[in-house]
């Protein structure tokens, strides 16, 4: 993508700040007049009251100069604060807009995306925009004002001098921006390798236990030290960078007015009636100018680094945002009704579908052809080995995928038709894999919803079996539970709704046998007049059902009615 | 704050060189705007000479311009590079220290328990290891030479200023505190806010990835609504303190250039006044200004080291707090070596005894300590003593290293590390190709690992692709059984998988252990029948023990496999 289409895109996260924008665009001139005007007061001063021994006048320059001190101290506050708060109010609303926009895609964005790619996308690429808004953009328009008022001044007092300066400069630019690419290259290896160092020490901190169990404590040390001395090596290049970087900025300032001094004897030993005069309070403001010339340069190329990683960030986010949640759910669709629907019309009917998840091969078809149908009332049971796709036809009944090809119809209307939240909260899915938020086991087991029965006898027979109490803490990921615990929470979860279709995923597969005959026996009472659908690869678990189907390779081998 | 003196002790001779090298660079850089004072006054009488023609007046002071040009430039290539000497020592010294904590914080990191790390936010731990010992490596490094530059700038450059104008340098000197206290408050302000954005950030980074984490669980229960309403909260949260921390961040830069800036004032009104009476000379006027621009560096640091110094006192108590836990479990100095397994090892408490090359199955309620016997076994928890005998030999006392290399385990909760699927089976011992796809075969994962797009390469864990629960499992059973230790312990390594693919996979790995122990923690009853000997916890408690036959009349037993007739 180019640039200008990266800014078309972003331009729109402006627009509620264009005031802000106006004000900042007005106050450029006059900070970068009121900045670059201080030498030549002092010129003005020397060369006429001083030169002149005319001491009442001198007092007029003392205060415009001091006047135009503070207002540029104030108008710079104001910018920077402009500037600043501009870019937060950005990135603040362009996160939202991430994180809405994440919400809405489908389960097979989250299938390719690793979790960190996206968490770095909406915090540290968000972030480095907002500081390369700041730090870069802002800087370098502010800086290329203040560096046009400085020229400006300089051609006005001496034209001669002024391009002398300005062709001795180029080669201290180029000289300048050499060691300054060398010290940003250094500095962005060294972080790179600091970021190597630090995934590490994580990675070893969360996988302890298998760092211990399987001995490999010192085997980290040795590695850990490895990456640490890559870490020391690419600092210590950046430390030397740095110190060339700073000694030779230094050196040039000097430099510079050595150069100055020089071509002002020049000018003068060269002195002719016809040329222009160089006085001695011009010379004092060009040892002034050349020096705040220097200021910009300094960090020119730490500037434009930052303006080139916002592009990067911008691209990244952008890339974020124009991908598309591929199943489009729709939100206005039908609501489904389970409390008044035709018994003779079946809830569930897959008609010959076909799936396979978004990049797999055409040969690696999850789902060839299954057709099935289930009455309200009903209980189904799917068996089948690991991998053979039962999982991935709960998957499409819940719409966290589309079928590729066939249909599926919900109460004889096609599943693409329902309002796909309302569709979710009315068939509750117990998972084979729960995930834990940090909060008591009230709120995970209540997810926010409203319609909850926390009082229902079903729910208060799980919560017994699992001996905890509602209000009992639970840590993110769940450290202080049992696996087997974390599946009762699953049930409860699914239960406290009092759902009229239930579905469960392999749902006991970390639970002892002598527990699952509990839940099976407050399942069997629960389900009674209800429609379920049971994923299991234990046969014992689906001895209740009406109908039996036998997956294999993603077909249905075996329909069984008992 | 002492025992960080010790990390800066180590470099004393840097130090010293270092300062050598900066008492030099101030030396030259306080001598350099005399030779331009002694330049702008010749210039002026030059341009005085022109108007009265004196060509021989000229050609002299164009002769001495010209070497005063020469020394400006000769004396600034030499003082950088004794700039360069500086800071490349005293910096490096800083990075020095850096690489020595975080390796001192790892190594103790890494011998801690798995409860130390319970307690712990991980994310607190990686921000001690980074951002604490940044602030150290902030002290020994860019603290160190600043304190000393802004010092040494002072003594060189006041004394001349002094000598310039007394009056004039008396009036800068009374706005220069008040410039330092400022920096020093509002820097402190900064540091605070940025703190308080930072802990945000964080918490808002940890709502997006369990969100993220969870997303199955958000979506089928459409949560998305909910979840979106929390997020909007603390991102609104964050707006505020951001823009706290824009406006208050405003301040500094102006502040350093308006030190200068009244500088300037004072000098066109003190200095102004000294020309017109003679005192005063257009070059000192020119040096005066130079002199000026070399302390706002020096003042403007002077604010920061402060804020510096506080920030490592900070930092340092929170690293102590790190290094001087103690680990609760480590080898005490009666530790015994023990490096083979001849017998029988044997769990007291349950008056069970466990052969060499045997098998054995740990069945149970949910909750009945299964897990916790693995945890112990491997010593990660606490024990009393001979609560577990090998050969006779206490358990307890055996040293880590050699009871960690005797006993492996496969833990229940199957964590990969982000890197590829090779580096991972091959994570606890360097395997070559071949060795690493053969024990991807022995846990049926060969033929999935090559429909991945880069194969073994396949990059997994937070950063790479998704496994699912089965996968990761028999990637995690394939590391550990790269060790082939005498005893293997598997919690429930299998669970995510259907009985008939966990029983060829059981069966695999028991062909290729077949002279060694492997205990085996499961829930899937009907596949360890032919075990060697069966365990059946319920409560913490073992109550009962032995194989299948003798079992079948137990109640508890009897119980577990109601279900699977």
């Amino acid at each position: 993508m180019n640039d200008w289409k990266l800014i078309k895109l972003i331009a729109p996260f402006l627009k509620p700040y264009r005031l802000q924008l106006i004000v900042l665009m007005v106050l450029l001139p006059l900070s970068s007049f009121t900045y670059s005007m201080q030498p030549l007061v002092i010129q003005k001063a020397v060369d006429g009251p001083l030169a002149n021994s005319e001491f009442s006048f001198l007092w007029i320059y003392v205060l415009t100069l001091g006047v135009t001190v503070l207002v540029n101290f104030f108008v710079q506050v104001y910018q920077m604060w402009l500037v600043n708060s501009i870019g937060h109010n950005l990135v603040t609303d362009l996160r939202e807009k991430l994180f809405l926009h994440l919400e809405s895609m489908s389960m097979s964005f989250f299938d390719r995306t690793p979790v960190g790619k996206s968490v770095s996308r909406i915090t540290s690429d968000v972030e480095q925009l907002a500081e390369s808004f700041a730090g870069g953009l802002a800087m370098v328009i502010l800086d290329a004002f203040n560096i046009a008022g400085i020229f400006f001044f300089m051609f006005y007092l001496n034209f001669k001098l002024s391009i002398l300066i300005l062709i001795s400069i180029i080669p201290i630019i180029f000289c300048s921006i050499y060691f300054q690419e060398k010290y940003r290259k250094a500095n962005l290896k060294s972080r790179e390798e600091l970021a190597k160092l630090n995934s590490f020490l994580q990675q070893n901190i969360v996988g302890i236990s298998v760092v211990q169990v399987l001995n490999s404590a010192k085997k980290s040390m040795e590695k850990f030290s490895e990456g640490n001395k890559k870490y020391f090596k690419a600092n210590d290049d950046c430390v030397k960078a740095d110190a060339q970087l700073s000694a030779i900025i230094e050196m040039i300032s000097f430099v510079v007015i050595a150069a100055m001094i020089y071509f002002c004897a020049k000018i003068i030993f060269d002195f002719d009636i016809d040329k222009e005069h160089i006085s001695i309070g011009v010379i004092l403001a060009f040892l002034y100018y050349t020096q705040a010339l220097f200021e910009p340069l300094k960090n020119l190329t730490d500037r434009f680094a930052i303006v080139q990683s916002a592009f990067t960030a911008i691209e990244r986010i952008v890339e974020l945002l124009e991908e598309e949640s591929e199943s489009k759910p729709n939100k206005e669709g039908l609501k489904l009704d389970l409390k008044s629907i035709d018994l003779k019309c079946p809830i569930v009917e897959f008609d010959n579908v076909w799936f396979k998840y978004s990049g797999a091969l055409d040969t690696d078809w999850v789902l060839r052809g299954v057709s099935f149908k289930v009455y309200p009332g009903q209980h189904l049971a799917i068996v089948g080995r690991t991998g053979s796709g039962k999982s991935t036809i709960i998957k499409l009944l819940t719409r966290l995928y589309s079928v590729n090809k066939g249909q599926i119809k919900i109460n004889g209307i096609n599943i693409d038709d329902y309002d796909v939240e309302d569709l979710r909260k009315k068939i509750a899915v117990i998972h084979q894999d729960s995930y834990i938020f940090s909060g008591d086991l009230e709120s995970n087991i209540k997810l926010g919803r409203e319609n909850c029965d926390l009082d229902s006898p079903v729910i208060k027979d799980f919560i017994q079996i699992s001996n905890l109490s509602l209000d009992q803490k639970l840590s993110e990921r769940a450290g202080n539970i049992s696996a087997g615990e974390e599946q009762l929470i699953n049930f409860a979860r699914a239960l406290v709704t009092n759902p009229e279709f239930v579905i469960l995923d392999e749902a006991t597969a970390k639970i002892d046998l002598r527990t699952e005959s509990f839940i099976q026996r407050i399942l069997n009472k629960y389900l009674e007049g209800r429609t379920s659908i049971v994923i299991a690869h234990r046969l014992e678990t689906i001895k209740n059902s009406d109908l039996v189907l036998l997956v294999e390779n993603g077909r249905i081998n075996e329909k069984d009615s008992q | 704050m002492l025992w960080i003196l010790n990390y800066l002790k180590k470099y004393s001779r840097g130090y010293w060189i270092g300062g050598i090298c900066l008492i030099l660079v101030n030396l030259l850089a306080a001598y350099i705007p005399q030779l331009v004072k002694i330049s702008f006054d010749q210039l002026e009488a030059m341009s005085d000479f022109v108007f009265v023609n004196d060509i021989n007046q000229i050609v002299n002071l164009n002769e001495s311009l010209n070497n005063l040009v020469l020394w400006i430039v000769g004396l600034a290539i030499i003082m950088s590079f004794f700039r360069i000497g500086s800071r490349q020592i005293i910096f490096g010294i800083g990075r020095q220290i850096e690489v020595d904590l975080k390796k001192d914080i790892f190594n103790h990191l890494v011998k801690m328990e798995p409860e130390y790390f319970e307690q712990r936010r991980t994310g607190d731990l990686i921000s001690i290891a980074t951002n604490d010992v940044q602030a150290i490596r902030g002290l020994g490094g860019f603290a160190m030479l600043n304190l000393a530059n802004s010092i040494l700038a002072f003594i060189t450059v006041l004394p001349l200023m002094f000598a310039l104008h007394v009056n004039l340098t008396w009036s800068f000197l009374a706005i220069v505190p008040c410039i330092i206290v400022l920096i020093i408050t509002f820097s402190g302000k900064i540091k605070k806010y940025q703190n308080i954005v930072q802990e945000r950030l964080g918490e808002l980074s940890g709502f997006i990835e369990q969100n993220l984490s969870g997303i199955y669980i958000i979506k089928s229960y459409g949560q998305e609504d909910n979840e979106v309403k929390r997020f909007v909260d603390r991102n609104e949260t964050l707006r505020v303190d951001y823009l706290r921390l824009a406006w208050i961040r405003s301040f500094i830069g102006p502040l350093m250039r308006v030190l200068a800036s009244i500088g300037f004032v004072l000098l066109l009104y003190l200095g102004g006044k000294g020309v017109i009476n003679g005192s005063f000379s257009t070059g000192d006027f020119a040096a005066y200004s130079l002199y000026i621009q070399r302390l706002i560096w020096p003042v403007t640091t002077l604010g920061w080291i402060m804020t510096m110094v506080y920030r490592a006192e900070v930092s340092q108590k929170r690293i102590a707090k790190i290094l001087d836990i103690e680990p609760l479990i480590k080898d005490e100095v009666d530790s015994i070596s023990k490096t083979d397994f001849r017998n029988s090892l044997v769990l007291n408490d349950f008056a069970v005894s466990i052969n060499k090359s045997s098998t054995v199955a740990i069945i149970g309620t949910i909750g009945s300590g299964k897990s916790v016997l693995a945890h112990k076994l491997m010593h990660l928890k606490p024990l009393k003593n001979e609560e577990f005998l090998i050969d006779g030999v206490d358990l307890k006392k055996i040293n880590l290293n050699d009871l960690r290399t005797l006993i492996n385990l496969v833990p229940q909760e199957n964590f990969l590390f982000s890197t590829s699927i090779f580096n991972n089976i091959s994570y606890a011992k360097d395997l070559n190709k071949q060795e690493v796809i053969e024990l991807a075969k022995l846990v049926n994962m060969h033929e999935e690992i090559m429909s991945f797009k880069d194969g073994y390469e396949t990059i997994v864990g937070e950063r790479g692709v998704t496994l699912s629960g089965g996968q990761r499992q028999r990637i995690a059973i394939a590391r550990a059984l790269a060790l082939d230790s005498e005893i293997l312990i598997l919690d429930d390594a299998l669970s995510s998988l259907d009985d008939s693919t966990a029983g060829e996979i059981l069966s695999n790995i028991l062909y290729k252990r077949k002279n060694k122990t492997t205990i085996f923690i499961t829930h899937k009853i009907g596949i360890v029948e032919d075990f060697d000997q069966i365990l059946v916890m319920d409560k913490q408690e073992m109550v009962e023990a032995g194989t299948h036959q003798e079992l079948l009349h137990k109640p508890l037993y009897q119980q577990l496999r109601a279900m699977l007739a």
